[in-house]
């Protein structure tokens, strides 16, 4: 009774402090990258967000918790930045073009195809089995967003739109993208160290032993 | 799916899947191929002036724009869909005349602080939410002239794009200097307002 206890106020402790850490997170998002509110889809990632943190936090174990957490919570981040992506595809295609990378013959195939596998890449790194994989593709379009931003803000000093959530939010390219996307990058990479894809048979196997015979 | 490459393809192909029918039933589908932006032809002084300086301000010199001659009076290619660029003498000439719809591109900190009086707010960063304002108020076939910051800003090209091509307007224009110029030129300022003023 008395480890099931302590197991329901860990889990409670643990719960409490995902709900506080998720606050922060959206007050963060909000005043420091400009991600509004006043959209369905961000109001749907933070339904998602709330819901699944509500499930994975009242579980035990703390670091595989946390690993979840930030699998998820990355995951969400991805379907609310392609949510105004895919709602708005022609402002995301200006929003490529200012960046002056991409040739401009197949900015509109970026535009299109971007948003979708950002969602694919989300819902990948949520399910655990499929995780690796989704953070593989997360982990390269992060490193590709870093070195845009980096590219056409910071070198080539254009002060542009960052496109990071389409039409949910106009935030501008510079430090502050660089800096929330290199804690996606961080925060994907946690969660594949902190809960990795357990292989089936792994971990201990209880084996009844049976009390020696008593010898005559 | 145990295979990190096969999983990465499966979820990579079945997103370009979906983003291919999503954007083949949108009402507005979106061209695959993006055509290259054709070079705007030389902007067009105002006929009815002969010497351009006269309406340039005094304190301040505006560097005239690296063109050719200018054609003798004609007026911005009519052809459907096509943008022009314009200069200030122009511009002030469509102001005072009150029938020209101008549209600025710039941002809403950028827009507060000092804007043409009487023009429309659509920041590049949310075109299609904003386009409904001008698209209420002016038929397509009425004179648009768009500007932004000036320089190197892209913005007025990108709103011009999208009223030309996705909303039909026949008479954009770009003020490629944009606000830069109309700072410094002294006849702007009568035509200037500020804050949320219209």
């Amino acid at each position: 009774m008395s480890s099931a206890g302590s197991s329901g106020r860990k889990a409670i402790r643990l719960l409490c402090w995902t709900l506080v850490g998720g606050a922060a997170l959206f007050v963060g998002l909000h005043r420091f990258w400009e991600l509004q509110f006043d959209n369905f889809g961000v109001r749907a990632f933070v339904a998602w967000w709330l819901v699944g943190a509500i499930i994975v936090g009242c579980s035990s174990g703390f670091a595989r918790t946390v690993g979840h957490l930030l699998a998820w919570t990355v995951a969400c981040v991805f379907l609310a930045a392609a949510w105004g992506k895919i709602w708005e595809p022609r402002q995301f295609a200006m929003d490529i073009s200012n960046y002056k990378i991409v040739p401009e013959y197949y900015i509109n195939l970026m535009a299109i195809f971007l948003p979708w596998w950002e969602v694919g890449a989300a819902i990948a790194l949520a399910r655990p089995r499929s995780r690796p994989a989704g953070a593989v593709l997360i982990i390269g379009m992060l490193i590709m967003f870093i070195s845009a931003v980096s590219y056409a803000a910071l070198y080539k000093g254009l002060h542009i739109s960052c496109g990071c959530w389409g039409k949910a939010g106009a935030a501008s390219a510079g430090w502050k993208t660089i800096g929330l996307d290199a804690g996606l990058l961080i925060a994907t990479i946690l969660s594949l160290v902190l809960a990795p894809l357990r292989r089936p048979g792994a971990g201990y196997e209880v084996v009844a032993v049976s009390p020696t015979p008593a010898h005559a | 799916m145990r295979s990190i490459p096969l999983t990465l393809l499966c979820v990579l192909l079945m997103s370009s899947a979906v983003a291919v029918l999503v954007n083949k039933m949108r009402p507005t589908q979106m061209a695959w191929m993006r055509a290259p932006r054709p070079t705007p032809p030389p902007p067009v002084p105002d006929p009815s002036k002969t010497d351009p300086s006269q309406s340039k301000a005094t304190s301040q010199p505006v560097t005239p724009s690296p063109t050719p001659t200018p054609t003798p009076a004609t007026p911005p290619a009519q052809q459907p869909n096509s943008i022009g660029t314009v200069t200030a003498d122009v511009v002030l000439t469509f102001l005072q005349d009150g029938k020209t719809h101008f549209v600025d591109a710039r941002e809403d900190h950028e827009w507060v602080e000092g804007h043409l009086r009487g023009a429309i707010h659509i920041p590049a960063s949310a075109i299609y939410e904003n386009i409904s304002r001008i698209v209420q108020q002016a038929p397509p076939s009425e004179k648009v002239i768009v500007y932004c910051g000036g320089g190197q800003c892209e913005a007025s090209h990108h709103v011009a794009d999208a009223l030309s091509n996705d909303f039909k307007f026949t008479d954009v224009s770009i003020y490629t200097k944009g606000w830069e110029e109309i700072e410094k030129v002294e006849g702007f300022r009568p035509f200037i307002a500020k804050g949320n003023e219209p």
